[in-house]
């Protein structure tokens, strides 16, 4: 019958045409370092976002004034040859003679005073410009001279202007072309070119010949959007790529034992925290739950809480983590108190008698604790958000709240809580732990939507942390403020996570950085 | 301008799988015990549902219990005390056999409860739209249109974003996603039994059209709802697995097999088992369904009857 | 005969138009109530002065039904919005993912009528033998199992055990051969089931048994009048299918990293990055419709008794 033959040819046509089309990888004798990237990976406009993931992309791409050294320790030269502060109030960078951008516009002083000037003013829906607030004003001085002023002595200077929207866009390219071109076809300015660009999807860099502190080793280096660990760790034994991050918990002894593959730990400058709420003004929670009296309110019930939390048993049951009692990466020297991260402290810390203490000095009775509304996304950054609420909601139970814990996906969760201020007594905070934003962020006129504390004596530490340029001095500062963090327990540390990496060791050597960022500068071909 | 007529009919009855005729509902039993698909089907079905009722009795552990120190294990571990976890541990040292059998609770509360408000939504607006004809058929047709091209999947997707995640909204969407199909297949039958011939003569005994509708047209389409309804019962149970896959459908520590299926897939390169046995129990109780409603179908349709 | 041939696609754009609309408005408001994609978009630490002006910026703090009425006008242009996320215009990603959405669909499709139609003949030609029971029960099995889980069944044996095929993306043709199968599987199912019961329909009618008994060969009974006839309600399937492929392929084109519009469409909406979804939405439906219409003129060529109407 001619019609059902028809359809049967036409679909074998379609199958053999759909084989066709699917392109063929190119096959050079380029090395190729493929990365397995959770997505989303946002725009090639660098000052547009504050995605952090598509940064350590984007910091490969383009150059910064300067970058922040793998190791922890100071600061790595980029457009900027040496740079030094003339006063407390003003910076002076050299950049390179002769730089330029991949197509040849020049780097001088005044692409980067465009550039910083573009990244601190609002323009379109760009919105870092309240994170690059500092900058008072940049002075082109000569073609290859450039001053940052700020208002007052800024403590990280250095580490804010090397942050998120420190990359170096051509201006006159930019211009010429508008946003969404540009986003399409972007230049760049650091170590690797673009040669490929599928949107969210595959982004394929190559070494730049003429970079200005030399070609980098490895050829390609391409960040491969793969959302799913299991697809990532079948993809990685089967070569397909190269590195990933985030390995599971079971995966982890498999690969470890698959020849060619070790297995790399490093802080991710991730910390998870259960925000309780102090007050019933802040965000949208006056209006969706007009009669709530958060439990938390009540410092004893947040003592109660703090001293409830088994951290270490958390920390297990995420996998991979280090307990801490305050909201310090690992990485940062700045006023770590040890005893906030000592095991042994943190063992001590949990002690149900005197959660149990505290609830009973919040006025009920024993069993008869309060019901904490506990909110969680699915998976967090790090992953095992669930899990650990899940234990967590346990653990408080133990010493007699009664838990109500609403588990939710990644954008509902920020949607509908989160973002919007709808928290009740806890949620889960997974975020970073920058020194220079920390103080910020619990000072009496910070408007953050999840809560609102307001300490005056806090709040003087805060002020003069952030002015302060002398180390030493600082230091002293910080331990002051980390007893109140601890005291006032709005913010309850669980832990850090530790990064755990898998990496194709047969063919490349990569040393994770201390600041957990994913940043492929330092990338080499591994000994033979 | 109304769509070809028998092409319009060939798309419903393909939606429904070619639903039924009339059929009074006898000898139910009898019929069943001779078709072996209809014998499987029953038993599977008969299996879930009393699962989900006396599930909390048989279960070998407390499907809640988790022991951080004995995650991922495999298949037939036995811990310190002798207990045996036939089909292994999850990610928190949950057992997976306990779990499959209070999963099968949501499934068959999601599968019966979203089925049956789709049912009696899509019916109604069915009727209405088939027997009251003209501009309102063209209207309410081209909603269905429309809202039967985004596909569906998607639709939910969105509602879930608006309405948040939970068991109870979790049915409630899926009811009120549902009703389309019916709605179609519904009134391309009610435009073939308002032509019929008793229909003609309980106008000319002179009967109001609402008893028309409800007293005449309503009976000879249930069967085809019925028929519909237990292909639907199937889509249903599926379309749960997909969205707790997607982590939009119930929020712990309610147990579903999508939810331990949507848990499992970041481990199945080791912990396998934690994907493969929810997987199992979702198609065994949905193949159930279909052998069922096969049977069902059949058995209302007598012109298909004895031949499967 | 009916009326024109004119007549018939002039009616047909109506409809296309009318059920466009609803689509647009069921679309826009849906996604404008599921949340403000602001909040998602912005950083945790941000003020609720940077938000507002985000917000400004693009246009949410109008009156939304002043909101649709732009996203019509500017619609109606061919112009779907920028996506707020990408920075880039929302209808360009849609159509960089269309091709590999097609030669999914397309590769899903081919497996599913080369495996479904021989089967589903063969057992409705040997019904209730060994072979019939084997069939429908494959079949059956095929529609019970949720498609993603396939899926991952299948990773773990030929990407993960065997090491055959690859696990992710669609570099190599090659990569097409899990997730094509994993859709196809279930399209299988539906359609040699539909194959089986639309023959046994045509099997049982007077026409064949008259051309049986006027003494033609079985095979040409078969070929000749039961097929051609039985292929009308095989085809609505097809092509309700192939609008499900299109839709359907989103959980499995998540499993394999496919980057096809299912994945763009799970993506944008789970940052609520509203005008891709829009864009992407509306496309889907566009072409389901317009699938079916096509399917409507396949019976017309098919079925030389069903008229323009």
């Amino acid at each position: 019958m001619k019609a059902a033959r028809l359809l049967l040819l036409v679909s074998l046509v379609a199958l053999i045409g759909a084989l066709a089309i699917v392109p063929a990888t190119a096959q050079d004798d380029m090395t190729e370092f493929v990365f397995a990237h959770s997505g989303p990976i946002r725009p090639m406009d660098a000052h547009s976002h504050w995605y952090g993931s598509t940064h350590w992309m984007l910091r490969i791409y383009y150059d910064c004034l300067i970058g922040r050294a793998a190791d922890g320790d100071g600061y790595d030269a980029e457009a900027a040859h040496s740079w030094e502060a003339v006063d407390d109030t003003t910076w002076r960078f050299h950049l390179r003679e002769g730089n330029t951008f991949h197509n040849g516009e020049p780097l001088d002083a005044n692409a980067v005073k465009w550039n910083i000037d573009r990244v601190r003013h609002p323009i379109g829906d760009i919105p870092l410009y309240q994170q690059w607030a500092f900058v008072k004003e940049v002075i082109v001085v000569d073609d290859l001279t450039v001053d940052i002023t700020t208002e007052e002595p800024h403590a990280y200077f250095e580490y804010d202007v090397s942050y998120n929207g420190c990359e170096l866009i051509p201006p006159a390219y930019f211009e010429e072309v508008g946003q969404e071109e540009f986003n399409r076809n972007p230049v760049g300015s650091g170590p690797f070119t673009l040669v490929e660009l599928s949107e969210n999807d595959r982004y394929v860099f190559q070494a730049w010949d003429d970079y200005h502190s030399g070609r980098p080793e490895v050829d390609r280096v391409v960040f491969q959007v793969i959302p799913e660990p299991s697809a990532q760790v079948a993809a990685l034994l089967a070569g397909q790529i190269d590195m990933m991050t985030g390995v599971p918990v079971p995966d982890r002894e498999n690969l470890e034992a698959a020849e060619g593959i070790s297995l790399l730990r490093e802080s991710a400058n991730v910390m998870y925290h259960y925000y309780a709420r102090v007050d019933t003004e802040s965000g949208a929670f006056p209006e969706t739950f007009p009669d709530y009296q958060p439990a938390t309110l009540d410092i004893n019930v947040r003592k109660a809480i703090t001293h409830a939390l088994d951290r270490h048993l958390l920390a297990e049951v995420h996998g991979a983590a280090e307990a801490r009692l305050a909201r310090v990466c690992s990485y940062y020297p700045e006023g770590f108190a040890e005893k906030y991260a000592d095991p042994d402290i943190i063992s001590e810390w949990y002690n149900p008698d005197l959660a149990k203490e505290y609830l009973a000095e919040a006025g009920y009775a024993e069993g008869e604790g309060p019901t904490l509304y506990l909110d969680t996304p699915a998976v967090g950054r790090g992953g095992g958000a669930k899990e650990v609420a899940e234990v967590a909601a346990a653990l408080l139970e133990e010493v007699g709240f009664t838990v109500d814990l609403t588990v939710r996906d990644a954008s509902a969760f920020a949607v509908e809580v989160q973002r919007s201020g709808n928290n009740r007594d806890l949620m889960l905070a997974t975020l970073g732990c920058g020194p220079a934003l920390l103080p910020l962020f619990y000072q009496c006129d910070w408007n953050a939507v999840a809560y609102s504390i307001c300490d005056e004596d806090w709040d003087a530490v805060a002020d003069a942390i952030q002015v302060t340029i002398d180390m030493d001095e600082r230091l002293d500062l910080w331990e002051q403020w980390w007893e109140f963090y601890i005291d006032l327990t709005q913010t309850i540390t669980v832990f850090e996570v530790t990064g755990v990496m898998a990496l194709n060791t047969a063919e490349f050597d990569f040393t994770p950085r201390k600041d957990g960022w994913m940043i492929f500068r330092d990338l080499r071909l591994a000994d033979m | 301008m109304t769509p070809t007529q028998s092409a319009q009919q060939a798309k419903d009855s393909a939606i429904a799988d070619l639903p039924a005729r009339r059929s009074p509902p006898r000898q139910l039993l009898s019929t069943l015990l001779k078709s072996p698909v209809g014998v499987a089907g029953g038993l599977i079905v008969t299996a879930v549902v009393l699962l989900a009722f006396i599930g909390p009795l048989i279960s070998p552990h407390d499907p809640l219990n988790r022991n951080i120190r004995s995650r991922f294990k495999p298949p037939g571990f036995v811990d310190q005390s002798g207990k045996v976890y036939s089909l292994g541990n999850d990610q928190l040292g949950r057992d997976i056999l306990s779990r499959i059998i209070a999963g099968s609770r949501v499934s068959v509360l999601v599968g019966v409860i979203s089925v049956l408000i789709s049912g009696a939504l899509g019916v109604i607006y069915g009727l209405i739209s088939g027997f009251v004809g003209g501009i309102l058929d063209s209207v309410l047709m081209r909603i269905v249109d429309g809202l039967l091209s985004i596909p569906f999947i998607i639709l939910v997707i969105a509602i879930s974003g608006i309405v948040g995640a939970g068991l109870s909204t979790l049915i409630l969407i899926l009811g009120f996603t549902g009703w389309i199909t019916y709605a179609r297949v519904i009134r391309g039958e009610v435009l073939k039994v308002r032509e019929m011939d008793y229909v003609m003569a309980a106008y000319a005994l002179g009967q109001s059209r609402l008893k028309v509708m409800f007293l005449h047209i309503l009976p000879n389409v249930v069967a085809s709802a019925i028929v519909l309804a237990a292909v639907q019962v199937g889509v249903t149970i599926l379309a749960e697995s997909s969205l707790s896959f997607l982590g939009l459908g119930v929020k712990p520590p309610t147990v579903t097999w999508g939810l331990m299926l949507s848990d499992g897939r970041q481990y199945i390169n080791s912990a396998w088992w934690m994907t493969l046995y929810p997987g199992i129990a979702i198609t065994i109780t949905v193949l159930g369904v279909v052998f069922l409603g096969d049977w069902l179908r059949d058995f209302l349709d007598p012109n298909v009857r004895g031949r499967a | 005969m009916g009326v024109s041939l004119r007549g018939f696609f002039i009616s047909r754009i109506i409809q296309l138009v009318v059920t466009m609309f609803i689509v647009s408005v069921v679309v826009f408001f849906i996604l404008r109530l599921s949340g403000d994609p602001i909040l998602v978009v912005a950083p945790d630490f941000f003020s609720e002065e940077q938000i507002e002006q985000m917000r400004k910026f693009w246009g949410f703090d109008r009156p939304i039904g002043e909101q649709y009425l732009n996203f019509v006008a500017k619609a109606i242009t061919g112009n779907f919005g920028t996506s707020y996320l990408a920075k880039r215009p929302a209808m360009e990603l849609v159509f960089e993912r269309l091709g590999y959405s097609w030669m999914l669909a397309a590769a899903a499709a081919a497996i599913g009528l080369t495996i479904a139609i021989p089967l589903g003949i063969l057992s409705a030609l040997k019904r209730n033998s060994f072979v019939d029971l084997i069939i429908t029960s494959l079949s059956s099995l095929g529609t019970a199992m949720p498609s993603f889980w396939l899926g991952l069944m299948l990773i773990i044996v030929f990407s993960v055990h065997l090491g055959l095929l690859p696990v992710f993306g669609a570099l190599e043709p090659k990569a097409i051969i899990l997730p094509s199968t994993t859709l196809g599987v279930g399209m299988a199912a539906r359609l040699s089931r539909m194959t089986r019961s639309a023959m046994l329909e045509v099997l049982n009618q007077d026409y064949v048994r008259t051309a049986h008994s006027k003494g033609l060969m079985h095979k040409t009974v078969v070929m000749r009048h039961a097929l051609r006839n039985a292929l009308i309600p095989i085809v609505t399937v097809f092509g309700l299918q192939l609008g499900w492929l299109l839709g359907g392929s989103v959980v499995v084109e998540s499993v394999f990293s496919w980057p096809g519009l299912g994945r763009l469409m799970i993506d944008s909406i789970s940052v609520r990055d509203n005008t891709v979804v829009q864009a992407g939405l509306l496309f889907f439906s566009l072409s389901f419709i317009l699938i079916n219409y096509a399917i409507d003129v396949i019976y017309i060529i098919l079925d030389p008794r069903i008229k323009f109407q």
